[in-house]
């Protein structure tokens, strides 16, 4: 008898992916199923949600138990949380005080992702960058973005 | 089959475009930027197709077409030179061209080694070129016959390939391009007139924008992990001059016959719905190396080992257009961006694209046969400038990237709830990433999505509700037919490691 383990990454991806399938499935139905003759807008995501928990529990009982793959050793989380918080500093600011500010914030904390971030010479960057997008963007291209308010 | 004067007729009117000052420019931007995110690793080529997405709909949709093919294609020239220089593919598909070409750099050949590969692509691309000219009409023409059961069989065909061929993990691959199919659901059913999945959001009405989607699962995990490693230091590639990358009359005696085969390689499998360069690359690789006299010499610098995957890569490019221009199936992620660009403008592939605007279809195809000229000058007397660019620090790069990420989506729809949208599929394309999962098979069902829904309902109203519809009729048959054999092939395949690693483990 050989054993029935499963490689751990695969059984959180194969997790994932059934939790997704699930949840397709909860929500179409919600929507008329219709006949196949007449399908209503549940028919498909119906089937898309019955396939994917079957390709999930594929990951999990066919690739799960032939993978040695190791689970990441590391989350880069603080190169995640910078870029992503990057993104929001510029949804924040692009409409309230214009695109230079936007610019300079975001780079500023973008560059907060590297493990030794080097600010001066961010700093630098993102005065040039936020230069050279004005120009390019609501000048050159004749974008609507404001380049400074308010 | 091909009517000589109609070519000339149709080649003037795509040289009337193709020369215009509009066209030229945007061209030659295309290819330009498509050679800074090849020379760059760790800018992937579809990040870069879906960060200038943006700023091309406000062209006409062939100069639009024009530019982002241009770096799709000028991405696979530039993506050599830092396979070759550092050992490090610059693209995934240009990942085989390290296996000889950075041992002909450390033999001190890095020069000859470069001007054998963007011949090689040169080559490859104007063969594929030719194909794509040659094959796309009549197959728009045969198109006309397809019903909506032959397309549905066909995209199934085209994701089913796709998943199965380029997966090392075929289950993780299906699930991607299923999770991509519903997420193309997302927005308003335009048959029930139903909002699906939108989670009473005012913003999904319309559907997960596409620029959106792709730069969250492309662009931005990519930037993540590399800033997050970019302390480690970078290698400085060696200096390349012009008169170093003259090879000699044996390198030419022992290119041309694997560029030809390469670029016949390449073809085929670009023109194949699912399939695409990097199979092809593989592919070229392993049929250099099982037909050469001497197969010890692959892995140690072998000419036939640069040569025929360059060629191989570039020509598939170019017959990809193939599918995608002709039935609207694309046949990896990049042509499904870029069949995502042309529904954007209201453009449906097929006979009304290729015939009925030739203006469009051959002003491409010119298009196409100059921004490779412009490569060759890019590449061969400008090669110094390209190594220089290799040793820019990621440091400087990645905020650059989030800044044009953010001003591209943004720029859109002037829409900062799209941003919204990036950041959420950042942190999930993120997570993919840290499970393996590919975002490739996901863009793709994504566009598909909607298109297959359609043709399936549509089939399934014809045929009064009976699923044998798509296997009675002939073509549609066929299709699902290769789909079955491909599915059988993977179980087989997978039995069949079952079995090895079980005598493994019995030794």
């Amino acid at each position: 008898m050989r054993r029935l383990t499963v490689n751990p990454l695969e059984a959180i991806a194969g997790a994932a992916v059934v939790a997704f399938g699930l949840f397709v499935l909860h929500h179409a139905t919600g929507y008329e199923l219709g006949s196949a003759r007449r399908m209503g807008p549940g028919y498909f995501p119906t089937l898309l949600g019955l396939a994917t928990v079957l390709f999930g529990l594929g990951i999990i009982l066919v690739e799960g138990r032939r993978s040695r793959a190791p689970l990441p050793e590391e989350l880069a989380l603080r190169a995640l949380g910078a870029v992503v918080l990057a993104i929001g500093a510029f949804v924040f600011l692009i409409e309230r005080f214009g695109l230079v500010p936007a610019v300079i914030v975001t780079v500023m904390i973008s560059a907060l992702a590297e493990p030794r971030p080097m600010l001066l010479r961010a700093a630098l960057l993102a005065v040039g960058l936020a230069g050279a997008t004005a120009l390019i963007f609501p000048v050159g291209l004749g974008l609507r973005i404001a380049i400074l308010k308010w | 089959m091909v009517d000589p004067g109609g070519l000339v007729t149709n080649l003037a009117i795509g040289f009337d475009y193709a020369l215009s000052l509009r066209a030229l420019t945007f061209c030659t931007i295309g290819v330009t930027l498509g050679m800074v995110v090849g020379v760059l690793p760790g800018i992937g080529t579809m990040a870069a197709v879906a960060m200038l997405m943006p700023m091309t709909f406000w062209l006409d949709p062939t100069t639009a077409i024009a530019m982002l093919a241009g770096i799709y294609y000028g991405a696979a020239y530039g993506g050599s030179i830092a396979s070759i220089l550092l050992n490090l593919p610059g693209t995934a598909n240009t990942a085989v061209t390290c296996l000889d070409g950075y041992p002909m750099a450390r033999a001190g050949r890095a020069g000859v080694a470069l001007m054998l590969t963007t011949v090689a692509s040169f080559v490859g691309s104007i063969l594929g070129l030719t194909m794509l000219a040659l094959f796309a009409p009549p197959l728009a023409r045969a198109s006309q016959s397809f019903g909506s059961q032959e397309y549905f069989s066909l995209m199934m065909l085209g994701l089913v390939a796709a998943s199965v061929l380029t997966a090392n993990n075929p289950f993780r691959a299906l699930a991607m391009v299923t999770v991509g199919l519903t997420l193309g659901l997302v927005g308003l059913d335009i048959t029930s007139g139903e909002r699906r999945f939108t989670f009473g959001l005012l913003q999904l009405y319309d559907g997960l924008p596409l620029v959106a989607l792709a730069l969250g699962l492309f662009g931005l995990p990519e930037v993540i992990r590399n800033a997050a490693r970019s302390a480690e230091t970078r290698t400085r590639p060696p200096p390349v001059s012009f008169r170093s990358m003259l090879p000699g009359r044996e390198d030419w005696a022992r290119a041309w016959r694997p560029y030809l085969r390469g670029s016949g390689i390449g073809a085929v499998f670009g023109a194949l719905p699912g399939t695409g360069g990097l199979i092809a690359t593989f592919m070229a690789y392993a049929v250099e190396k099982r037909i050469h006299r001497d197969p010890s010499q692959f892995g140690k610098g072998a000419v036939e080992g640069v040569s025929s995957p360059e060629a191989a890569n570039n020509a598939a490019i170019q017959t990809a257009f193939i599918p995608t221009l002709t039935l609207g199936v694309p046949g990896d992620a990049v042509m499904a961006l870029l069949l995502g660009v042309l529904m954007i403008h209201n453009v449906s592939p097929g006979l009304g694209l290729v015939s009925g605007n030739p203006e469009m279809f051959w002003g491409l195809v010119v298009t196409f046969a100059i921004g490779n000229l412009i490569l060759l000058v890019l590449n061969i007397p400008m090669i110094g400038l390209w190594v220089r660019i290799l040793s820019i620090p990621y440091s400087l790069l990645f905020p650059c990237i989030v800044v044009f990420v953010c001003i591209g989506v943004y720029a859109v729809r002037y829409s900062t709830a799209d941003l919204v949208i990036v950041m959420v599929f950042a942190v999930v394309g993120y997570g993919m990433a840290l499970l393996r999962f590919e975002p490739a098979p996901l863009i793709m069902g994504f566009i598909l999505g909607p298109l297959m829904e359609e043709n399936f309902r549509r089939s399934m109203v014809l045929s009064r509700g009976d699923p044998a519809t798509f296997v009675e009729r002939p073509l549609s048959g066929s299709f699902l037919a290769a789909c079955l054999l491909l599915l059988i092939w993977l179980v087989v395949s997978e039995i069949r490691r079952r079995g090895r690693s079980r005598i493994d483990s019995a030794n």
